[in-house]
């Protein structure tokens, strides 16, 4: 017999954590701010954390990037509708940062050295990640946050301020884009 | 590669990176930074403007002339600043309903149990100096309690667990429910003499039933919050434990039932309806079980055993529902039976003890510290309520406070109630 009451404390318990984007369930239902943003963190970070990883290959940059996510999301807190949306938009406007940020560095690089030597570390092949870089930033928004995000149609079209259809023919058009660029790998 | 194909490249999961500790409150304070910066260049645009309607151009050429400037124009701020109404981030305004002081009308009051249904809605058992047990309610996060109710039960072996903010309980050798927020309270027929724990969440409520407060045998009951009635729980056998402990997360529940030198089991369920044994951390040794969420759970081993440095008294992790289990780095090392665990993560673990009191790790248990008020007999419950915010209360109620930490347990701050 335990020597009192035991077992931990209830969180909030009308913030339902489960329902991934479900963020109406978390806003509507928890009072204070503070709540629910540490329930979206206890949620998203790791995720979205473990996703910039796969996008820029480095776990300290994955980390920063979604910090950062998260910080920007806190300052928007009562103006954001789609908390996972806003998340996964904002990470890839900093992967894409990144992104350009490492090609210039090998353009740069590669002035002054010879390139094979200066050709920063990447994956060999077709990797994805690569060819998600290389998509059109329309056909990349809808790539990233359905299928990475696992934001549905809607919920893209939503955060993206386009209607479905839109969001389905670019799917469509990443899709072939993509099928078509690992057809040539 | 065809459609199919490329659907499941595309589908195919990223490796979850958890965040390092601390990484929470990072963010927290990189936010809040931001916003002070962002309200203060916005005071200061104001200031800018007023000043060059209302002063004309001598301010406009301190400004620009005068190293002094920027505290001058801070100091000249309207009484109207954006810095005035700036949000907190833990904005919440407390009811207006109650006007609780600090432990008003709580003389002589102990606390020995306590539940949170939110970060700033609380509420306390404890003994009320005269046999009986008084419920108190905070609204404040902890900062000022009120007495809401006097029960005719032992506060020494009763707790209080609160569903929402109506619908209570408090259990031990009666049970009483209110689903008035506490104004009014029901005695309910119990569903066996004793009932030495209750957990309430998402609409369920479980309890550990026995016949009588020192019986070994245990049996769980369940039930929602919508009836104050309990059932026994159809697959999980009648447990014959030294310890029994139980811990709800939304539709999961787990049962840790231990015996001193026997073979402990853990009974868990995933959805409120379907239970299957997992497998249990603590071997032949005595445990407790935490939750901090459906599927990360925590146990400590071997809480009986008063030193520390045995490596069975250990605090073990899962996070995948009890199917395997690791152990923390190092076992807690203070001495004192271990009264209470929690964690918020498997990284982040409070251990209550019954002789140093709280003992805190934040790196999954490679170091661990002694933290919080000095406790005559240490500390009896400790319970994180959100990652960071956790509460705790003494042993035995020898001191009459409520100790609360916002940072995980690195510091700990305390009300105490009047003798």
């Amino acid at each position: 017999m335990t020597t009192q009451p035991s077992g931990s404390l209830r969180r909030p318990r009308d913030v339902d954590v489960a329902v991934v984007g479900a963020w109406e369930a978390v806003r509507v239902t928890s009072a204070d701010p503070t709540e629910a943003a540490e329930v979206v963190f206890r949620t998203h970070y790791a995720p979205l954390a473990g996703w910039c990883r796969r996008m820029v290959g480095d776990e300290e940059v994955a980390h920063d990037i979604a910090a950062e996510a998260f910080a920007r999301l806190l300052g928007r807190w009562t103006s954001v509708t789609d908390p996972r949306a806003y998340l996964y938009t904002t990470a890839l406007n900093l992967i894409r940062d990144r992104w350009r940020r490492t090609e210039r560095e090998r353009v740069a690089l590669g002035k002054v050295v010879t390139s094979a030597a200066a050709t920063p570390k990447q994956a060999p092949g077709p990797e994805l990640r690569m060819l998600v870089e290389a998509l059109p930033r329309r056909l990349q928004q809808v790539v990233v946050l359905h299928y990475f995000a696992d934001l549905t149609v809607d919920s893209v079209a939503r955060a993206l301020g386009v209607a479905p259809g839109t969001v389905k023919r670019d799917l469509f058009d990443a899709r072939a884009k993509l099928a078509a660029a690992l057809g040539d790998g | 590669m065809n459609e199919r194909e490329l659907e499941e490249l595309l589908r195919s999961r990223s490796e979850p990176l958890p965040p390092p500790p601390g990484r929470w409150e990072a963010v927290r304070r990189r936010a809040r930074r931001r916003r002070v910066a962002k309200l203060s260049a916005a005071v200061l645009a104001t200031v800018v403007v007023a000043a060059g309607i209302g002063l004309g151009p001598t301010v406009l050429f301190a400004h620009h002339h005068t190293s002094g400037s920027e505290q001058r124009i801070s100091i000249a701020a309207p009484p109207s600043s954006p810095l005035q109404h700036a949000p907190t981030s833990a904005a919440r305004a407390p009811e207006t309903s109650a006007s609780p002081v600090a432990g008003a009308g709580l003389t002589g009051f102990a606390p020995s149990s306590v539940s949170f249904v939110s970060q700033a809605e609380g509420y306390l058992l404890g003994d009320d100096g005269d046999g009986g047990s008084t419920v108190a309610r905070t609204s404040d996060g902890g900062s000022s309690w009120s007495r809401l109710a006097d029960l005719t039960i032992p506060a020494k072996t009763a707790g209080v667990r609160f569903a929402t903010p109506d619908v209570g309980y408090v259990f031990g050798t009666k049970f009483f429910v209110t689903t008035t927020g506490g104004r009014a309270w029901q005695a309910e027929p119990r569903p066996g003499g004793f009932i030495s724990d209750l957990e309430t969440m998402s609409g369920h409520v479980y309890a550990l039933v026995s016949s009588c407060a020192r019986c070994r045998k245990v049996s769980l009951y369940g039930g929602s919050t919508a009836s104050p009635s309990l059932q026994r729980v159809a697959g999980v056998p009648t447990m014959v434990g030294d310890s029994v402990s139980l811990a709800v997360y939304r539709d999961a529940a787990y049962v840790l039932d231990t015996v001193k030198g026997g073979p402990g089991q853990v009974w868990a369920t995933s959805d409120g309806s379907a239970w299957s044994q997992r497998s249990s951390p603590c071997g032949t040794t005595m445990g407790l079980i935490t939750e901090w969420s459906a599927t990360g759970v925590a146990a400590a081993c071997d809480v009986h055993l008063f030193a520390p440095g045995n490596e069975s008294k250990r605090v073990y992790v899962s996070t995948n529902g009890a199917a395997s289990w690791t152990a923390l780095d190092k076992p807690p090392t203070r001495f004192g039976y271990i009264n209470s665990v929690s964690a918020s993560g498997p990284d982040d673990v409070v251990v209550a003890d019954g002789q140093s009191g709280l003992d805190v790790t934040t790196d999954g248990g490679r170091h661990w510290t002694l933290r919080g008020p000095k406790l005559t007999d240490g500390a009896g419950f400790v319970g994180f309520i959100s990652l960071s915010r956790v509460v705790a209360l003494p042993a035995h109620g020898a001191d009459r406070i409520f100790i609360t930490s916002d940072d995980a347990g690195d510091s700990w701050s305390s009300v105490h109630f009047p003798r």
